[in-house]
């Protein structure tokens, strides 16, 4: 396994072993050392919620077993996952100014970890503006995640209208290409058959999100078939999890765009992942001159005594790369 | 996501003054750590019998929780792959080898919401398993 050498740089998310890290079968250590049998030069993307002992504090043992795993792997840190949670407190929402100094305490851990890049999963204007200057004075890049929201939404088109006003190198967005899907999952339909939904309810949500059918209709349907809550909260995960925005809509992404998400939920035996089309959204980056990382972030559902999580990752990165030099190759016979 | 696999197949059982305790241990329905005060609900049955919030104590990061207290504990934290273990009192009932156990358990998600009606988005989640005594 190595690492690319031409085209984007390649990673990963520590969310791709969130299997194993749930298990209690990997920890710290052990995932920073599988990420190095990805090859030298490989960019780490993790949450400090999910990887961290201790979070949200940063213990001077993490510090030091990411310090030096990122050393002796020879990872490079790319970027620090952190979330705007307003409702960690029972009964009572955060304030501005109360989810602002949750981003500068994230801001304090990314940091002295050595990362360049703190993702938030949201954000607004009046958010960026509390905690850019921390950003700034830190050089660490602030990157709100499209998923849930495309970059049509108008929150979305708020915070673009914002970056181009503040034309600040320490501001932008993260696509995640989970908001870019053509099919539910074969793997999350598998399990979702596994842990007791109803055949004809697994069916009837993969053919309603197909099909673009609203979330409420899909929902009507699953009660209509006998389903429960937890058959309806299922069905709600489908369509909270997969976004079906169009390919083209990184041509509006591209002048903001930081990083990626390779989104991927199993990659199968021709070595493709039938749920988005990559082989369009690599198209799109490569003309655009996207010049950040792929962070390839696996989705697994697989039972606990058939993880394959490293497997697929790397699968996902020999993806990329094929499809990203092929682009190159029809990009060069056009000329 | 982990919902096959939220509770772990060894226990243990003691007995006090004849009353039976069954501790299982348990994970947190989600990928990351939260707030122990996101687990809105968490409710035990064992051999079809429900058991009432009050009967189960949730020992995690060396604190015992009462069930009912969980939504108290804002500063405490469950980790990504932390056992928590839940002391279940049973009452008088015989020792057995093994115990058929469900767990429901709903957590909220800090970033999802408010929602207009103020409320945050629950990943609600059910696991039965047999657990050996």
């Amino acid at each position: 396994m190595s690492a690319a050498t031409t085209g984007p740089r390649l990673g990963l998310t520590m969310m791709s072993f969130a299997r194993e890290i749930h298990l209690g079968q990997w920890d710290l250590g052990e995932c920073l050392k599988q990420a190095g049998r990805l090859g030298a030069g490989t960019a780490l993307e993790l949450t400090g919620a999910q990887s961290l002992p201790g979070y949200p504090a940063l213990l001077p043992e993490a510090e030091w077993t990411v310090r030096r795993g990122i050393d002796v792997h020879g990872l490079i840190p790319e970027c620090y996952d952190a979330y705007v949670e307003r409702g960690r407190r029972h009964c009572r929402a955060a304030s501005l100014e109360e989810a602002a100094e949750l981003i500068e305490t994230e801001l304090a851990i990314a940091h002295p970890l050595g990362f360049p890049m703190l993702r938030l999963n949201d954000a607004t204007p009046g958010l960026l503006a509390a905690v850019l200057p921390m950003a700034e004075r830190l050089e660490v890049r602030v990157v709100v995640e499209l998923h849930g929201k495309s970059i049509r939404h108008p929150d979305s088109v708020r915070l673009a209208e914002y970056f181009d006003a503040i034309q600040s190198p320490y501001a932008g967005f993260l696509q995640d290409l989970g908001a870019m899907m053509r099919a539910v999952p074969r793997s999350f339909l598998d399990w979702g058959r596994r842990i007791g939904r109803p055949a004809e309810i697994v069916s009837a949500v993969e053919q309603g999100w197909n099909s673009g059918t609203p979330l409420a209709d899909t929902l009507h349907q699953v009660s209509v078939l006998g389903g429960g809550d937890v058959d309806r909260e299922w069905a709600h995960g489908c369509y909270v999890m997969f976004h079906h925005n169009p390919v083209t809509d990184l041509a509006l992404v591209m002048p903001y765009l930081a990083h990626v998400h390779g989104k991927f939920f199993g990659i199968d035996s021709s070595g493709a992942e039938p749920a988005i089309d990559y082989p369009a959204v690599l198209a799109a980056l490569r003309p655009g001159g996207y010049q950040g990382v792929i962070s390839s972030e696996y989705i697994s559902w697989a039972p606990a005594d058939a993880l394959d999580s490293l497997a697929q990752v790397a699968a996902h990165h020999r993806m990329v790369r094929t499809m990203w030099d092929t682009a190159a190759a029809e990009t060069a016979s056009t000329r | 996501m982990f919902a096959d696999d939220l509770i772990l197949g060894r226990g243990q059982v003691s007995v006090a003054d004849g009353t039976l305790t069954l501790t299982v241990g348990c994970r947190l329905n989600w990928y990351r750590a939260l707030p122990v005060s996101c687990v809105e609900y968490l409710a035990v049955t064992v051999g079809g019998i429900r058991l009432s919030p009050a009967a189960v104590t949730v020992r995690l990061g060396g604190q015992q929780i009462p069930g009912p207290a969980l939504t108290e504990h804002d500063d405490d934290w469950w980790a990504a792959g932390q056992v928590a273990w839940l002391d279940c009192t049973l009452g008088k009932r015989p020792v057995e080898d093994r115990y058929q156990v469900r767990l429901e358990i709903g957590t909220r998600v800090p970033y999802m919401g408010p929602t207009p009606d103020g409320s945050w988005r629950l990943v609600r989640d059910e696991c039965t398993a047999w657990v050996a005594a």
